[in-house]
């Protein structure tokens, strides 16, 4: 009689699974599924900065934490003062269109939203881990596959890889799966009407970014800056990627490639910034 | 038993937290650490079978809500995890010794894997994502779940035996008046 009692229990349960798994499908169980992420993403906020808190702390040892974090300020000033030149750069080229184009006039196409990362790699992407985050906003905040998202700095991290209606799920800009249209900088000193050269970024490995598919001719340096060159759609020209920190030129080869260091340190991300398309 | 219900759920509620948002980001393979698959075997020797099953669809549902795997992939795989480790417990490992609680984790821990991964190659054909048991990544994330849960498993069985007499010791005391 127990046993029997057992096996219709399992059975209830397993029927209760298929139920969920079905009234999920057909968009039932959205509301109960929204006030679940809703309830969990400001707790999951908390939780993920005292995470990222330890692992920072335990990845710096504590006899040369004056001299990181002196590092770490002049690092971060530098990282300001590139996305500061790349956007002036990017000013200036689009002032000397304008003067060829008298009629022309200039649009702010973005907004940004403001968002908190809760989780990291495992839920979101289990085989590529450290490769993904998730964020606490979604559709019902306008985002959507395909958006850019940059730190505090300006830098670009990654983009939105797919987005439920209260969470996002982010490639950083070092996964595999996060391809960028991107454009090598000049820099100073180079003939300002020379064509910036132009490919697509991509992640290796989860630590760098190669740019592929650069014509052979363009003349590429280490310490060029890397920033996307605004052929995307979703995607703003001028967000800085990294830095080139090898170049892969061999002459019989049709394409050339450049390895790039991205500028911000995705290990300690925490709030980012997602640029969401101005509604009209 | 309305007030305990609410107690499950808000224990549920915290535990899928510290999962997706704490453990998520450690460091040094610690993200690797199952702590639901860990508590489900604990509620499983100490509380049944039938509470185990409640918490492994509480549980499953909050990660799946999370998650961006096909929905259900949590929900399945915890459940038939705590199926088969009831199978365990009742057929093989029938005490609640030490050495029990660490050969259920294991094996839960390495069905769940598996289990985990095939459903993800599964529902995500035809535009697979991932490659099924694929690289050095699943083996490695594979080696530190291992490691990390039969160590906390460990942990919290002697912090439960301090507290609790439902748990076997490991060793047994000999009589001191005996001869």
């Amino acid at each position: 009689m127990l046993k029997i009692r057992a096996k219709n229990n399992i059975f209830v349960l397993v029927a209760v699974v298929g139920l969920l798994i079905f009234l999920h499908f057909i968009k039932v169980l959205s509301p109960l599924e929204n006030i679940a992420a809703r309830a969990i993403n400001p707790l999951a906020g908390q939780f993920y900065s005292v995470s990222t808190s330890l692992r920072v702390a335990l990845s710096e040892r504590t006899d040369k934490g004056e001299l990181l974090a002196a590092l770490n300020d002049l690092q971060a000033e530098i990282n300001q003062i590139k996305a500061e030149n790349a956007r002036l750069k990017a000013i200036k080229e689009e002032n000397e269109k304008l003067r060829q184009y008298l009629k022309f006039s200039t649009k702010n196409e973005f907004d940004f939203v403001l968002a908190n990362i809760i989780s990291r790699g495992t839920l979101a992407n289990p085989v590529n881990r450290g490769q993904s985050l998730i964020i606490d906003k979604g559709t019902a905040d306008g985002l959507i596959s395909g958006l850019a998202v940059v730190n505090n700095e300006g830098t670009i991290v990654g983009k939105i890889a797919e987005a439920k209606e209260n969470v996002a799920e982010i490639y950083l800009s070092t996964g595999s799966n996060c391809k960028l249209a991107a454009a090598i900088q000049r820099s100073q000193g180079e003939p300002e009407d020379a064509n910036k050269t132009v490919g697509i970024a991509e992640g290796e490995l989860g630590l760098t970014i190669r740019m592929n598919f650069i014509p052979q001719a363009e003349e590429i340096k280490v310490g060029d800056i890397a920033v996307t060159s605004g052929l995307e759609k979703s995607v703003p020209a001028g967000l800085i990627i990294g830095e080139v920190i090898e170049v892969d030129k061999t002459s019989n080869e049709v394409w050339q490639r450049a390895t790039i260091e991205p500028l911000a340190n995705l290990d300690e991300l925490t709030i980012v910034s997602v640029f969401r398309p101005r509604e009209n | 038993m309305y007030l305990k219900i609410f107690l499950y759920l808000i224990l549920i509620y915290i535990l899928a937290v510290a999962q997706i948002s704490f453990i998520a980001t450690l460091p040094f393979g610690m993200s690797n650490f199952n702590l639901m698959l860990v508590c489900l075997i604990f509620i499983l020797m100490l509380s049944g079978f039938r509470l185990s099953l409640w918490w492994a669809l509480g549980a499953g549902f909050l990660l799946d809500t999370y998650s961006f795997s096909p929905f259900g992939i949590y929900l399945i795989s915890l459940f038939l995890m705590v199926l088969l480790a009831n199978f365990l417990l009742a057929n093989f490992f029938t005490d609640r010794s030490l050495y029990s609680f660490l050969a259920l984790t294991f094996f839960s821990t390495i069905f769940y894997s598996f289990l985990f991964y095939l459903l993800a190659y599964i529902f995500s054909f035809p535009e697979i994502k991932i490659s099924v048991l694929g690289g050095k990544d699943f083996w490695l994330a594979l080696g530190f779940q291992l490691f990390f849960n039969l160590l906390f498993v460990s942990l919290l069985f002697y912090i439960i035996s301090f507290v609790s007499k439902r748990l076997k010791p490991v060793f047994l005391e000999r009589s001191s008046n005996k001869f």
